[in-house]
């Protein structure tokens, strides 16, 4: 359970006689009558106009009725008061104790404290309702010690709600419509819940649960109205009472029979919704209230966390990450890709992504579902060597150029993919997609060992020899066109490379002819190679003829033989 | 009576609400365009032949305005026994309620509440019909309760409070126990008026005269502290028991017996100013309440009154200003039939 400690201005309103409050504290109460005990220096503005109007008419069925309300100030700081009738001090109050008179306490959040408890009010009441002033006496501590009360520190627990009581009994469809209208334009209406003042809270507190906290800021409440001290429509979002009354402007939704009317068009187009709003209008339409209830905290810190571009630090409830990611997909699945982006070019990103799609579905999810959300949330990927694993291994299995033509073009991306991710192998492939072959990566490798030079790069490649990655990258990349490596740098590389392409000769003929260049470059003797000259062009024997000279130490006899009989035979033939 | 309204055309009235004109143009389902609230259909109806009086009410807070504005209504519900023909009709859904809660107060010995403060669009008129109301025919009788924070200070918003502005006669409430205690004085009150009409550019030397009756309520509470000829007019007023008596009545008000009665009225207006200009003990400022009365040119008329009736019917030396219990309210009919005064023909 998360606590968070929030601070809040405070106001007092009631019913007061000057002279029980006169020279104490700030001196505020200057006549009898209805006026603010108590206020924070810090919102004496406010609290003479825009807050004294919300909160000064207050006329309850019963005496033990309590009001609650929920509303901004103009100048954006939530209010939360809590009202309550009081029996009248015949000296604090009113010398003649006439009925009627009651004490509004009133928090005044500033936004930014507001936003720590998720604009939650109903968590701030319940962290507060202890001290909460209900007697005339305490309106006279609190007038006396106006610099102690000038701010309250309120220590709020974040929970999860649960779906109890009363709310359990609305008609599913209603009750949808009811927390959807918190996030619609309702037209300047404001709903009159009809109803006990429990039922009425009850109902309020599941529909917070159910709202994300942009939403809550669109939920402004009163709990007990009357007739007599109606609000103007519009100004608050909800409001309950006992006893319903007519008038347009506030549809009436009886809580014995709740049916909510919203206006045409009210719900907005769809592709807008938010993605809470879109996981919560699908937990609605699939039925699954208690779910719904129970796990809206969850999906809340996951929208929360895509807005905010930030990770999902917590490990979280994954049933509710995936069907979050599966009711967003396409907003999350796109920003995903666009992460993917920095890494790798458009196309690749697409494919690869129909790879990762094709195995989440198959229930052998190569990233989970908090990876994609969080990678999509903060546009980076920070496992760099998770997604060169991944881009390896989906390389390997599409054979690459069978789903991917233009690799090519991904050559430099690749490489630095697999710098970062520390991937020897997909940097080998990388370097074997650029023209300069092998020399280019192996450089890159250089600020993976603490020295430079050629003996950590040895040390490199044995390794790549000792896990055999590059024959199985060779022996993968067989039927695809790479530009041969050029220059290789070490003998143990090229014996190794000279095994593989013995066993796995290049199909083409220009390919096999820069294989037994390189290697011949790099001291291979090409003893292997004997049978495959029969496959080259009297051209390129001759150019092969021409690097290998008349030398006989460099070369195998055998191969040289195959050399001198293929030239006689293209003579032969020319003849 | 419909079909001869439309043939003579549009009618304009007062809105009760706001006091603005208003062209109807749907009797039945007329609303305000000025405030956006409903006319009643006999108020518009009813238009010509009972014209409306509103009443203004301005005083501070704790000084009776609501218990007279009860005490009142209780008094005008239950006329019947005393005028010929009278009978009281509320015309408000506001008003018919109001009337159910106060007998059922009244039976129960509940006290009034302290009157909340509201924005203007909570706050609604009552508006009622008073048919053959003695020597000046039938009339629509229209209040508004206000909150007596809304006249502590300078700066009245007048646009929460239209009837003060907008009425021709206010009726000023002061308890002077209430105004001695606080330290105040009945000129700051006055005060307190004139701004806000200066500020609405109300001229007092043009057009008609701006009246106002003051009545000092809770003057149960300084019985002693009147001139003679006050204690024994407050204490003989006989409407209260006669109007709850379970005995038939053998007299009725007729326009004779009313006729007596408003000279008795203009005799203890006269007796009042007297006190004021003299007993500055018990009347703050009452001297400079007269001059400032000339020199702004109203035409005032003193009244006074207790709503409960609390010490008169006290049998013991405990204060039974915790009315609701017991009530026997004295004069407080005189504040209304001034206004009567003030608004009929005969004037």
């Amino acid at each position: 359970m998360v606590s968070v400690t929030i601070r809040a201005r405070q106001a007092l309103f009631s019913r007061v006689e000057a002279n029980a409050f006169r020279g104490k504290g700030r001196d505020l109460v200057r006549n009898s009558g209805y006026y603010f005990a108590f206020y924070s220096s810090a919102i004496s503005d406010e609290a003479e106009t825009a807050l004294k109007e919300r909160i000064q008419c207050f006329k309850p069925e019963r005496m033990e009725h309590e009001r609650l309300q929920y509303f901004f100030l103009p100048s954006g700081r939530a209010v939360i008061t809590s009202s309550i009738q009081i029996t009248p001090d015949k000296i604090i109050n009113d010398s003649n104790e006439r009925g009627g008179a009651f004490i509004a306490h009133c928090l005044v959040i500033e936004p930014a404290e507001f936003e720590k408890v998720n604009n939650d009010p109903f968590a701030v009441i319940e962290a507060f309702s202890d001290r909460i002033i209900v007697e005339p006496s305490g309106l006279i501590e609190v007038a006396e010690n106006p610099d102690q009360e000038e701010e309250v520190k309120i220590t709020v627990e974040l929970r999860q709600p649960s779906l109890s009581g009363y709310a359990q009994s609305w008609p599913q469809a209603e009750l949808e419509k009811l927390i959807l209208s918190g996030e619609q334009d309702q037209g300047g209406r404001t709903f009159q819940l009809v109803g006990a003042p429990d039922d009425v809270e009850e109902v309020l507190r599941v529909a917070f649960a159910a709202a994300d906290k942009r939403t809550r800021r669109r939920m402004t409440f009163d709990t007990s109205v009357v007739k007599e001290c109606l609000p103007p429509a519009g100004s608050f979002w909800v409001t309950g009472t006992t006893k319903s009354f007519k008038d347009s402007k506030f549809p009436a939704v009886n809580l014995d029979d709740p049916k909510v009317t919203t206006l045409a068009g009210a719900e907005g187009n769809p592709k807008e919704l938010s993605v809470y709003a879109n996981w919560l209008r699908h937990s609605l339409k699939a039925g699954r209230r208690d779910e719904m209830v129970a796990h809206a905290f969850t999906a809340q810190r996951i929208a929360a966390a895509l807005e905010a571009g930030r990770s999902l630090d917590e490990v979280e409830n994954v049933e509710v990450v995936d069907q979050f990611l599966a009711v967003n997909e396409q907003h999350i699945v796109s920003c995903f890709k666009d992460t993917v982006r920095e890494w790798l070019s458009n196309g690749m990103v697409e494919a690869l992504y129909a790879s990762i799609a094709t195995q989440r579905a198959a229930g052998r999810p190569t990233f989970s579902g908090q990876e994609i959300i969080t990678a999509a949330a903060t546009g980076k990927f920070t496992d760099a060597q998770a997604l060169s694993n991944y881009v390896y291994a989906w390389l390997l299995d599409t054979n690459l150029g069978a789903k991917y033509p233009n690799l090519t073009e991904d050559a430099a991306k690749l490489s630095t993919l697999a710098a970062q991710g520390r991937h020897h192998a997909l940097a080998v492939v990388g370097a074997l997609l650029k023209p300069d072959g092998l020399l280019s990566p192996i450089k890159k490798m250089i600020p993976f060992a603490r020295n430079r030079g050629r003996t950590p790069v040895q040390e490199a490649l044995a390794q790549l020899d000792v896990h055999t990655e590059l024959p199985e990258v060779f022996r993968n990349l067989m039927h695809f066109d790479w530009a041969a490596p050029s220059r290789f740098v070490v003998p143990e590389t090229a014996t190794a490379l000279g095994r593989h392409f013995a066993q796995n000769p290049p199909a083409k003929e220009q390919d096999l002819f820069a294989v037994l260049e390189a290697l011949y470059e790099q001291g291979d003797t090409l003893a292997d190679f004997a049978p495959h000259v029969a496959r080259l062009s009297s051209d390129n024997v001759k150019r092969l003829q021409k690097l290998i000279g008349k030398s006989t130490d460099s070369v195998d006899p055998t191969f040289r033989q195959a050399v001198d009989a293929r030239l006689n035979q293209s003579s032969t033939s020319r003849r | 009576m419909v079909m001869r309204f439309f043939r003579r055309g549009k009618k304009d009235v007062v809105c009760p609400g706001c006091l603005a004109q208003v062209r109807v143009s749907d009797e039945f389902n007329q609303t305000c365009p000025s405030c956006g609230k409903p006319i009643p259909t006999i108020y518009i109806q009813r238009y010509d032949d009972a014209p409306p009086i509103i009443i203004s009410i301005f005083g501070w807070s704790n000084h009776g305005k609501t218990f007279f504005l009860d005490a009142l209504r209780l008094i005008l519900m239950e006329m019947s026994p005393l005028w010929p023909g009278y009978f009281y009709q509320s015309l408000t859904q506001l008003d018919l309620d109001t009337e159910r809660m106060l007998r059922e107060a009244r039976r129960q010995g509940r006290n009034t509440e302290a009157t909340q403060r509201r924005t203007r669009d909570q706050n609604e008129a009552y508006v009622m019909l008073l048919e053959h109301v003695a020597l000046w025919d039938s009339r629509m009788l229209v209040m508004m309760d206000h909150p007596g924070e809304s006249f502590e200070n300078m700066g009245i918003p007048t646009s929460e409070i239209p009837y003060l502005v907008g009425t021709e006669t206010t009726v000023m409430l002061v308890s002077l126990p209430d105004l001695i205690a606080g330290h105040g004085s009945l000129n700051q009150l006055l005060t307190i008026y004139i701004d806000a009409l200066t500020k609405q550019k109300v001229n007092f030397r043009k057009g008609p005269r701006r009246r106002l009756i003051i009545a000092f309520t809770q003057a149960d509470r300084m019985i002693k502290a009147l001139p003679q000829p006050l204690q024994v007019y407050l204490q003989d007023d006989e409407v209260w028991p006669m109007i709850n008596s379970d005995k038939e009545l053998t007299q009725h008000w007729d326009e004779q017996v009313m006729e007596e009665y408003v000279e008795r009225m203009k005799r203890v207006s006269d007796e009042i100013s007297k006190w004021m200009s003299r007993d500055n003990r018990n009347v703050p400022g009452g001297t400079a309440t007269l001059a400032m009365i000339a020199q702004y040119n109203l035409d005032a008329r003193f009244t006074i009154m207790t709503a409960t009736g609390g010490q008169l019917n006290a049998t013991t030396d405990n204060d039974t200003r915790q009315a609701g219990f017991n009530i026997a309210p004295r004069r407080v009919l005189d504040t209304f039939l001034w206004a009567l005064e003030f608004q009929s023909k005969r004037s």
